[in-house]
């Protein structure tokens, strides 16, 4: 009996000892803890889930393909997506729980009433943050840990010099903006574009972003009767439609970005002509890397790209990069890299932050434009401007540009 | 120009009284302060939306089941909540903000969050002398002033409108009289409601669909009732006429953002003068 008992006690022991003995597993990359604030419901939603889906994607590829090396520390990203119902109160919150409870040090938002909310905590506490701001006041030299994930108001001297060369009957234009900082944003940046280019700026009309009747702005069009106006995205399909209704039959242009589903919302002949950016993912004349991102949103979610999903995940590759040139997660020497050096893209080439000149410090990604124009209700695509342009576009203009 | 502001003006503000009749009535007879009127407007819209394009049905179905399902709607929502709170306007204009934002995070979900659009049927445009204006808005202005027309005569003349307004001025004389208020409490919700539903049907294709698209027309819905007074057709649609030329002219003149102030600015005036309205009787 004292025999077997023994035997017993042996045989626990070593099972209790073994996997103490055993070799010690690889050891498992770090986490790095990626945030993002978008919104995930309310009106804009569509634009915050597309972002939502296309860094999981990202993620799932870099982590996928082993990770990423920082300082000799194998990293892999793990995200962290709050909703903010596009509002400063809930961004604010959002940020909070990031930053205090998770320990997030990089945040990627939408627009502006979000980050600047987030800005109040994230520059303080040494969080970069990156969005997609279309006023100026998001970035500034005192705000060094943010940054624009794309281009905006870098857009429209590349608009302009594409028009200028392609369209050359266009000698007059009408800025037709909304009425609050994105809109004064836009105007200082198309009337200096406007002066840089030789054309002459007619006027300048605000509207509400709520406006529903445009009838009131086509008929200030039509009495100046400009060769172009120059629009935003906010109620664009709606402008148009009812400027071509009462006749206006001059060139129509977006400011910065057009979009694609302007064509069903206004109807493939009140677009036909329209020119200006867009984010190509649908074209073959799109970046290899982000056709398969459009494959694989459709194949997942049965819908392709629509805005903001191909910057998103633009921002988490280029972001990675700058990590990994940095060598360090500390976010001040990162910030440095990402305004001094150039980053392999999913664009295709490289591309760098740039906009000193507007924003007094650089901040903005320079990503390649592709220039496109309705044709037959389809976005055609004219021409791709390199990133390593939009900072050429940008100096011919601020000689110019007042801000 | 000027025709055409004035052409402008007169289109939007029928539609715009084709939405606040429903409103009034909603106000005038049963007392509700309807937060969710724009809501049915913006069903009417989605309506229209879900069964011309998603589902094929011929425009004309789409927009007669439309009205028809979101009246039912209101019916429902008359029988089985507001009619708890008749008399107690705090608690009804509470129900009603409730189920408003009910309605547009369902829409949410059953649309998606992203514009919608519905193709125009009716394209082209008319000439006229000085103005010219989209085919679309044409029928929507003609349908409009009919609808209206129908409605003022059906509430003037008929057994059941005569009803209405015995009922609405009088609950317990019209009980005596054999009304029976429940049937004016369902038939007013159901035009109040089928009302709005058709402001939304007409202007969907002319305008972008959200599921928040009821926002603006319910604030100038109240600011044409309270000009014009409250449970006065008449005054609904004078209402809704001065509004839509004060807008459009002013916008054009002036600014865009100034024709908000210049509205709720004669808003202001006529409740310190005329706290029951242009038409309304205190």
């Amino acid at each position: 009996m004292k025999r077997i008992l023994l035997v017993l006690v042996s045989i626990l022991m070593l099972a209790l000892l073994l996997p103490a003995c055993a070799a010690p597993p690889p050891s498992e990359a770090k986490v790095l803890k990626l945030g993002l604030s978008m919104p995930l419901s309310g009106p804009v939603s569509f634009i915050g889930l597309e972002c939502q889906r296309a860094s999981e994607i990202a993620i799932e590829e870099i982590n996928n393909g082993g990770g990423f090396v920082v300082g000799g520390e194998r990293y892999k990203w793990e995200l962290i997506a709050l909703d903010d119902k596009f509002n400063s109160a809930d961004a604010l919150a959002v940020a909070h729980r990031l930053i205090d409870a998770e320990g997030v040090k990089y945040i990627i938002t939408l627009a502006d009433a979000s980050h600047l909310s987030i800005q109040t905590i994230s520059e303080p506490a040494g969080v970069i943050t990156i969005s997609y701001p279309g006023t100026k006041d998001v970035t500034t030299p005192d705000t060094p840990l943010s940054f624009r994930g794309t281009a905006t108001f870098e857009v429209t001297p590349v608009n302009y010099d594409w028009f200028t060369r392609n369209l050359p009957e266009i000698k007059t234009v009408m800025n037709v903006i909304t009425d609050d900082k994105a809109g004064e944003g836009v105007q200082a940046v198309s009337t200096a574009c406007a002066k840089a280019f030789g054309i002459e700026t007619l006027d300048s009309i605000t509207y509400s972003r709520a406006t529903t009747d445009f009838a009131p702005v086509v008929a200030k069009i039509l009495d100046a009767d400009p060769d172009l106006i120059l629009f935003p995205g906010t109620g664009a399909p709606l402008l148009i439609k009812q400027a071509r209704e009462l006749g206006y039959t001059g060139h129509m242009g977006g400011a910065n970005y057009i979009n694609p589903a302007w064509a069903q919302q206004a109807g493939a002949e009140a677009v036909e002509g329209i020119f200006g950016a867009y984010s190509d993912s649908f074209t073959e004349n799109a970046p290899p890397q982000i056709q398969e991102l459009e494959a694989k949103f459709k194949e997942r979610y049965d819908v392709g790209l629509i805005i903001g999903g191909m910057n998103t995940y633009n921002v988490i590759y280029v972001l990675t990069e700058a990590l990994k040139k940095a060598g360090t997660v500390d976010t001040g020497e990162v910030a440095d890299v990402m305004r001094t050096q150039k980053f392999d893209s999913p664009f295709g080439g490289q591309v760098e932050f740039g906009g000193k000149g507007i924003y007094g410090i650089d901040c903005a990604m320079m990503v390649p434009i592709w220039i496109g124009q309705f044709k037959a209700g389809q976005v055609e695509f004219q021409e791709l401007i390199p990133a390593n342009e939009m900072t050429t576009a940008m100096e011919k203009i601020m000689p110019y540009y007042e801000s | 120009m000027l025709p055409q502001l004035l052409l402008s003006g007169l289109s939007s503000g029928l539609i715009l009284c084709l939405f606040a009749l429903g409103l009034s009535l909603a106000f005038g007879v049963l007392h509700i302060v309807n937060f969710a009127h724009g809501a049915f407007y913006m069903l009417g819209a989605y309506g229209v939306w879900f069964g011309f394009v998603r589902f094929g049905l011929p425009y004309g179905v789409a927009v007669l089941l439309s009205v028809i399902l979101v009246g039912l709607v209101g019916i429902l929502c008359e029988r089985y909540l507001f009619r708890n709170f008749r008399g107690n306007l705090r608690m009804g204009m509470v129900l009603a903000i409730a189920l408003m934002m009910i309605m547009e995070s369902g829409m949410v979900l059953l649309a998606g969050a992203e514009d919608q659009s519905i193709p125009s049927v009716f394209t082209g445009i008319v000439d006229l002398p000085g103005a010219r204006l989209s085919t679309e808005s044409m029928v929507a202005m003609a349908v409009g002033a009919a609808l209206l027309a129908t409605v003022a005569v059906f509430v003037q003349r008929s057994k059941q409108g005569r009803a209405l307004r015995g009922f609405s001025q009088d609950e317990e004389g019209a009980a005596l009289q054999g009304i029976d208020g429940g049937r004016v409490c369902t038939l007013t919700m159901f035009l109040g409601c089928g009302l709005a539903a058709l402001a939304g049907a007409l202007m969907g294709p002319i305008l972008i669909l959200s599921p928040y698209m009821g926002g603006q027309p319910l604030m100038l819905g109240f600011a044409v009732i309270v000009l014009g007074g409250m449970g006065s057709i008449l005054g609904t649609f004078v209402g809704a006429i001065i509004i839509g030329m004060v807008q459009t002219l002013t916008a054009y003149v002036l600014d865009p953002q100034l024709a908000y102030i210049i509205v709720f600015g004669i808003l202001i005036l006529v409740l310190l003068i005329k706290p029951a309205g242009l038409f309304g009787h205190a």
